[in-house]
């Protein structure tokens, strides 16, 4: 009897002892660590919120005629464009942030912690999906002002099911966004050596994802391979799914965005988590 | 009637389990596309049951059995020869072999190790914190580390001693678990750098170069983040962080910006945070680099006090000969990637230094005659002459009697002694020679550095 209490006991310690591969708490910490950095670096919120609100401030006044825009008001097709463009630029820039820390020394800590990679992986995920949905909602809301207004969902039984269930969506699908390219931010952060690289980045792969994704102007009229290539395009589904959330109207069956986004995002984290495994600082 | 019943009943369980069963494989494959998972699963075996044949091979051991079995039980013991710190002698190149000689099993443990020490199959029990078996570690081509063989002692502050880019900070960041060796073994705290990871890291506090907290944390999210990272539930991080903040004078600060802190008050506090989880070896890496003469004090004494009251394995690298005069109880003095010398600092400077004796005699012909007698010890190493001083190389304090015990047999009258004891950086001197070295390193670390030294005056 004794002897099995103790080895009840001993048992016990082990499992304590046991690095485990998803850690609750480093992910939390990380997450914490990045929310603390986020609220208290406004300028860079501020700044980082400047691009996307011009574009969309500016743009809202093009004269575009209805009927080559889904037959929608052009600011009602361009808001949910630029909330993903929002989302494109701030995810990337979270998973970027490694980095950063690089630059300045901090992943080196993060290293050296008893924390599984894959777990500092999802930290940084999570912590980078909280800031930029926070921006990304920012953004939307900043759209009211411009007479963008919530249609919803189509199919919807009642117009107040509607605009709360495609609101409800929309922001899933942010998330489905963010990950995606925190995903890829933190696979190309982990391939960098430092900073340098980083325009290259935002010149070469996060302005063509943006233009191809169809977020400013429809991709009906363009050349085949220009299309082609939007399809590969995950933001071109995302931008669909938003604007099926938010103004019932969309290119793509909303299957078909979720499928996409969700194959995009565990392929970009996946990426993400084995290159950022390999990385050695 | 019952029968049926029964059976089909205990047939659902086991269909049951074995669907069970099914779904725990298939989750568990799954989940084993994941890469760490992968590389863990291989790591428990290497800890637990024998290193791999590769590790065996990379330090130098071959082994030779025609059944499995026996090749599993060499392996095994190769693998605790390693832990317990067995040394390879074999020149670079050839084997040792290892051969299965079917024998009744032998009753009563292991057999005692050569030396004195013991075979130790409890991780916990080892004499050694660290060793490393043969480390070596290339970067496209250039051996940065090259077959570095040592061990370090519980409880020991053990210096890396070298110039710039010998190889120092790469050698740390493998015992780190930082980087991952080339070739050769390493093990601390009776874990392998490699397969076990995570266990080391448990068990290891580091404090960098350059600079690695966050500047727009305070000083306490700073050491809470830490805290946290290593599992500390919420009573211990408040407790554990006031103490070691105490400790390095800065409790004053908890609530401070460390971009706001001077370079030297980051530093303390980046020692209070290598010590927050109370590791069992800290590694220092050039822990008081561009620091004022008072700072490297005070972290000296730090150093030293948590050495001797928490009983830390401290592992610190430096370019400093006074500093690792003062710190270490043994150095190694590491240059171009192999360790050159390793010893007690007292040693070293009595085997690779040379301590100096000037004897002022009368006149020049006296000095002459002195001269001629003394350079009959054998312990002299040099003996030169001007006006009517002798100088006398070699020996050490221990053989000053001597030397004027000669004077005084020659009937020569001594005026005045003068003994300049040998230093540490004679004998590093003399073992890494005087040529100066350039840095490895990219236009980037310059700026970093450069950073890091302008941070640290202000």
């Amino acid at each position: 009897m004794r002897a099995r209490s103790s080895d009840k006991v001993g048992k016990r310690t082990q499992v304590k002892m046991k690095v485990r591969v998803l850690n609750p708490a480093a992910i939390y910490t990380l997450w914490l660590r990045e929310t603390i950095r986020f609220f208290r670096l406004r300028s860079r919120v501020l700044g980082s919120l400047g691009m996307p609100l011009f574009f969309l401030a500016f743009l809202a006044f093009l004269p575009v005629e209805a009927s080559s825009v889904h037959g929608l008001r052009y600011i009602d097709f361009l808001a949910p464009g630029i909330v993903g463009m929002t989302l494109l630029f701030s995810s990337m820039f979270a998973g970027l942030s490694v980095l950063w820390d690089k630059e300045f020394g901090f992943l080196r800590e993060i290293m050296v912690a008893p924390v599984s990679r894959v777990s500092i992986i999802l930290g940084r995920i999570a912590g980078g999906m909280t800031t930029s949905l926070f921006q990304g909602v920012l953004m939307l809301l900043a759209a009211f002002p411009m007479g963008f207004r919530v249609e919803g969902l189509n199919e919807a039984a009642s117009p107040a099911v509607a605009v709360l269930g495609g609101v409800l969506l929309a922001v899933f699908f942010m998330m489905l966004i963010s990950v995606t390219f925190i995903g890829m931010g933190v696979a190309l952060a982990s391939k960098l050596k430092d900073m340098s690289g980083y325009s290259l980045v935002m010149n070469f792969l996060v302005f063509p994802i943006f233009f191809l994704s169809g977020a400013l102007f429809p991709l009906d009229g363009f050349p085949h391979w220009v299309r082609t290539l939007a399809y590969a395009d995950p933001l071109t589904y995302g931008v669909d799914a938003l604007r099926k959330c938010l103004v019932g109207v969309g290119e793509f069956p909303l299957l078909l965005d979720f499928a996409a986004l969700v194959l995009s995002s565990i392929a970009m984290v996946w990426l993400g988590a084995y290159l950022f495994e390999k990385t050695e600082v | 009637m019952e029968t049926p019943a029964r059976i089909s009943g205990e047939n659902k369980e086991v269909f049951r389990r074995v669907l069970i069963r099914c779904f725990w494989k298939l989750f568990r494959t799954t989940l084993l596309l994941i890469p760490s998972l992968r590389r863990r699963q291989q790591g428990r075996r290497v800890g637990e049951k024998f290193l791999s044949r590769k590790i065996i091979q990379d330090c130098g051991y071959q082994i030779n059995a025609d059944v499995n079995g026996a090749k599993n039980i060499l392996r095994r013991a190769v693998g605790y020869m390693l832990m317990a710190g067995a040394v390879v002698t074999q020149p670079e190149g050839e084997r040792f072999v290892l051969n299965h000689t079917p024998q009744p099993r032998a009753s009563g443990g292991c057999p005692p190790m050569e030396g004195g020490g013991h075979w130790h199959e409890d991780k916990m029990g080892f004499v050694d914190t660290i060793i490393a078996e043969r480390l070596t570690k290339c970067f496209n081509g250039l051996k940065a580390v090259d077959s570095v063989t040592f061990r370090i002692k519980s409880g020991e502050i053990f210096g890396l001693l070298g110039p710039n880019g010998a190889g120092k900070t790469t050698l740390l960041k493998m015992l780190a678990t930082l980087l991952k060796p080339t070739a050769g073994v390493a093990r601390v705290c009776g874990y392998d750098v490699v397969g076990e990871a995570d266990e080391v890291r448990r068990r290891i506090g580091i404090v960098f170069q350059e600079p690695t907290l966050d500047n727009k944390l305070t000083a306490f999210e700073n050491l809470d983040f830490h805290a946290r990272m290593y599992g500390m539930d919420k009573e211990t991080r408040r407790r554990r962080i006031k103490d070691v903040l105490k400790l390095v004078g800065l409790e004053g600060k908890v609530n401070v910006l460390v971009e706001n802190f001077s370079g030297g008050m980051q530093r303390r506090l980046e020692i209070a945070r290598g010590l927050l989880h109370s590791p069992e070896v800290l590694f220092l890496d050039e822990p008081t680099l561009g620091l004022d003469v008072q700072t490297r004090r005070g972290i000296w004494e730090h150093i030293k006090r948590r050495n001797e009251e928490e009983d830390v394995t401290i592992v610190v690298t430096t370019h400093y000969m006074e500093e690792a005069e003062f710190l270490c109880d043994r150095i190694a003095i590491i240059d171009s990637g192999k360790i050159i010398a390793a010893d007690t600092p007292e040693k070293l400077k009595n085997s690779y230094g040379s301590a100096s004796l000037s004897i002022t005699v009368a006149s020049q012909s006296d000095a002459e005659r002195l001269a001629a007698r003394l350079s009959a010890f054998g312990f002299v190493e040099g003996v030169s002459v001007r006006n009517n001083v002798v100088d006398v190389r070699g020996g050490g304090e221990a053989s000053v009697p001597r030397l004027v015990l000669a004077a005084f047999e020659a009937g020569v009258e001594v005026k005045a002694l003068n003994f300049r004891e040998s230093t540490l950086e004679d004998a590093f001197l003399r073992l890494t020679g005087r040529e100066i070295r350039d840095e490895e390193g990219s236009f980037n670390d310059f700026i970093r550095r450069a950073h890091v030294l302008w941070h640290r005056r202000r």
